[in-house]
């Protein structure tokens, strides 16, 4: 919230907003072949410009819902490559190379958009003004958390990959001194920056799509819920052991790879009466179940900003997670949720029967997620260009 | 709390070791990390667990030890210190590299930018081989120089052990550093006898220089032999290394050799000698101030660690130029100044042991505090 702040305040602002938008923009992103949260954030800074040009290093139209209409899409040499869906991963050696090939004559202002490292490293020329938006730094680069290297054949691991890995952290690094300035996506991401780039950088929340929940309900219902992709690192074995613990009931909306795992648990602590799979959901019963429950129980503790507890509190039911990973900058402790810093089932447990449905405000919770807004997230970054544009 | 100490190589003892083991003092708790550790030296050092990289495991790691240092950049990448609290790199090559999160906070102690990369060492002139290494050199010290450089930014803050070394560190790595001084064990250097207070002189003097030093090409050795020649000075040469061939070669009978000694055995050297002389150019150099420990004022060269030891016709003398003529001037210029002796074994306690603990320790807990 703090950095929100500071964001609005920077500089002296020389152009005001329509003059903003007018400048001649030009958008990176490292590779559009998933539509995920990194392209909700292109999406938005595309509506704030919507005729500047797109590169990046290949394309893959079939994997984005909605279609990106109208896009100038401007891809690599990568993108001629044979074979590209099949080689994805092995063409990635060629990314590097190929973001340095891009042209960026004439354009005012690049903005890249990177979570893997690539897009930051496109060369500008010196009357062009580069920001990148940094919605991570490389993970497995930089010995965080991953779960890249699980499944891997060891010696493609152990032997392969370490000096591929050096040389691409050195250019990780060193790209990382291109841009003119440098966003983050969060506070946690501020700090790895720092640490692992040597560059201050600003912080401006990602947008989330908090416009179409509008739905707040002040009729609580006694249940607990989750919603996501149900996959390993995301805990949610975690959050269903704690609720057969505390008697309590969980309703669990979503699918993943993780699923049949999840139902065995259940079956094997004979908690059926406690715990509800509902699978995939429209939107509205979504909205509707989400909205009713007491609480939102987000037991993943390494995620770096997530998106799902901010949707959860626009609709205005209150956060159970830990005191680790983005949550902590999204959800305030004792106001729109309950953060504990026991990270294990434990913790949960402890939390859940600690949860009083009274002290928690719908209302509350919806406008501490209005923060997180499309809106909020323009205006910010509008005023931040703004700011820095032309210094 | 957690704590690792990470250092370049142990496979022969230096002083980076004495400074570890000084290192060790100030936080016991430690776990080492190193890229190849050999035990067998250092029997004698009761040291915690020693985590090494996979180099050690290679073929012929003792032969070819030297040559490995080309993929020590890679072995330090790959250690995981996730679970330590802190990291304290000691390097004067690749252990600065280490990756660690940002809970974890990183404290870079620097002998020196890597002296191959940087400047400052030639020490290759007479190897075997010259030619292929003088091919080969260049293209590995240009790959090293790059890493180098972005290791450099990895520690979270970077503490030199001299004001030179901070000044190398600006210059090569564009960042700032803190200085905080290597110590020496005052217990154990120290005048045999107490000084006569009348005369402010050490008693048991004798009339001879000494060096204590690696026989290597950079520590100038050769300057001070010729100048002993020429003055008809004795000169008493402690230790052993590859020039020492060439150095005999050029010695008078004035020059004796005596080969690697133990520490006792060198102190009894200091004690006796009327002068220690200093001719290279080193980062920080505890050697002079171990000698001037034992009440021994020392000759040295006005540039690098030296000159921030050893004060002008206080504690010694220092010449400007490395010459022959140079050097026969300090010495002609040393025999005429009547040295006070209490002044010299106090300007060496400015470096103890005790000194360089409590400053390490209250630097690092400071930024720990920071850090949380």
């Amino acid at each position: 919230m703090e950095n929100l702040k500071k964001t609005n305040s920077i500089g002296s602002g020389k152009l005001n907003v329509s003059n903003l938008k007018k400048l001649k923009v030009a958008l990176v992103d490292d590779f559009l072949t998933v539509d995920g949260g990194a392209q909700k954030v292109l999406r938005a800074m595309h509506e704030i410009w919507p005729d500047a040009p797109v590169y990046t290093t290949t394309y893959f139209p079939d994997k984005f819902h909605p279609k990106l209409e109208g896009w100038d899409i401007r891809q690599s040499f990568v993108s001629k490559f044979p074979f590209r869906e099949t080689f994805e991963n092995q063409y990635k050696l060629f990314y590097q190379l190929a973001m340095e090939q891009f042209k960026f004559d004439g354009y005012d202002l690049v903005i890249s958009s990177t979570y893997a490292g690539y897009a930051k490293g496109i060369i500008v020329p010196e009357s062009t003004l580069h920001l990148s938006y940094i919605h991570t730094v490389p993970r497995y680069l930089w010995k965080l958390p991953t779960q890249r290297h699980e499944k891997l054949n060891p010696i493609y691991k152990n032997i392969i990959l370490p000096p591929l890995e050096h040389f691409w952290r050195i250019w990780d690094r060193q790209t990382a001194d291109r841009p003119d300035y440098l966003i983050s996506n969060s506070n946690l991401v501020q700090s790895r920056v720092k640490k692992f780039y040597r560059r201050d950088s600003f912080v401006i929340y990602p947008p989330v799509e908090v416009d179409d929940l509008a739905k707040v309900s002040n009729s609580k219902e006694d249940y607990f819920v989750y919603f996501g992709r149900l996959e390993s690192y995301k805990k949610v074995h975690w959050a269903i052991k704690a609720c057969i613990r505390a008697r309590s009931k969980l309703k669990i909306i979503g699918d993943g790879t993780y699923l049949s795992e999840l139902e065995s648990l259940v079956t094997k602590m004979k908690g059926q009466k406690y715990v509800q799979f509902l699978g995939r959901t429209s939107d509205k019963v979504r909205n509707d179940v989400v909205s009713k429950a007491k609480a939102f129980i987000f037991p993943c503790p390494t995620e770096d900003f997530g998106i799902v507890p901010v949707e959860s509190m626009a609709l205005g039911t209150p956060v159970i997670a830990f005191k680790s990973g983005g949550v902590m900058e999204t959800v305030e402790n004792g106001k729109t949720g309950i953060l504990t810093s026991d990270i294990s089932v434990n913790g949960l447990v402890e939390a859940i029967e600690k949860f009083d449905a009274d002290k928690f405000r719908p209302e509350i919770c919806r406008k501490v997620a209005l923060s997180f807004s499309k809106e909020s997230f323009t205006n910010c970054l509008l005023n931040f260009v703004g700011s820095v544009y032309g210094k | 709390m957690k704590i690792a100490i990470v250092t370049d190589s142990m496979a022969a003892f230096g002083g980076s070791d004495r400074y570890l083991l000084s290192l060790l003092k100030a936080f016991p708790e430690s776990e080492l990390y190193t890229s190849i550790y050999d035990p067998d030296i250092y029997t004698t050092c009761n040291l915690p667990k020693v985590h090494s990289s996979f180099i050690q495991n290679l073929p012929f790691n003792k032969f070819w030890k030297r040559h490995y240092t080309v993929i020590s950049p890679m072995a330090f990448e790959m250690f995981d210190f996730s679970k330590y609290d802190l990291v304290i790199s000691c390097s004067a090559g690749c252990s600065k590299g280490v990756i660690t999160s940002p809970d974890t906070l990183h404290v870079g102690i620097v002998f020196t930018p890597p002296r191959y990369q940087w400047g400052g060492d030639p020490n290759t002139k007479r190897v075997k081989f010259r030619s292929i290494y003088s091919f080969f050199m260049p293209l590995v010290d240009h790959y090293l120089r790059i890493w180098d450089f972005e290791a450099a930014k990895r520690p979270d803050f970077l503490v030199s052990i001299s004001k030179y070394v901070e000044s190398r560190v600006e210059k090569y790595y564009k960042r700032d550093s803190s200085v905080i001084y290597p110590g020496i064990n005052t217990d154990f250097w120290k005048p045999i006898i107490q000084h006569d207070k009348e005369n402010q002189t050490c008693k048991g003097k004798e009339d001879f220089f000494v060096i204590v030093s690696r026989l290597f090409e950079y520590k100038r050795i050769d300057l001070a032999i010729q100048a002993c020649n020429k003055l008809n000075k004795r000169l008493v040469i402690i230790g052993t290394g590859p020039d020492e061939n060439y150095l005999r070669s050029i010695a008078g009978e004035n020059v004796s050799f005596l080969g690697f000694l133990d520490d006792e055995l060198v102190r009894d050297y200091f004690r006796r000698a009327k002068g220690f002389l200093f001719c290279g150019l080193d980062d920080f150099g505890l050697t002079p101030v171990e000698a001037m420990a034992c009440g021994t004022p020392v000759i040295a060269y006005n540039k690098g660690g030296a000159t921030e030891s050893v004060v002008d016709e206080v504690s010694g003398i220092l010449f400007n130029n490395q010459t022959v003529e140079d050097v026969v001037g300090a010495i002609k210029n040393f025999e005429t100044i009547k040295f006070n002796s209490q002044e010299i074994i106090s300007r060496a306690h400015v470096f103890s042991e005790k000194v360089f603990i409590k400053n390490i320790r209250n630097y690092i807990y400071g930024k720990l505090k920071k850090n949380k």
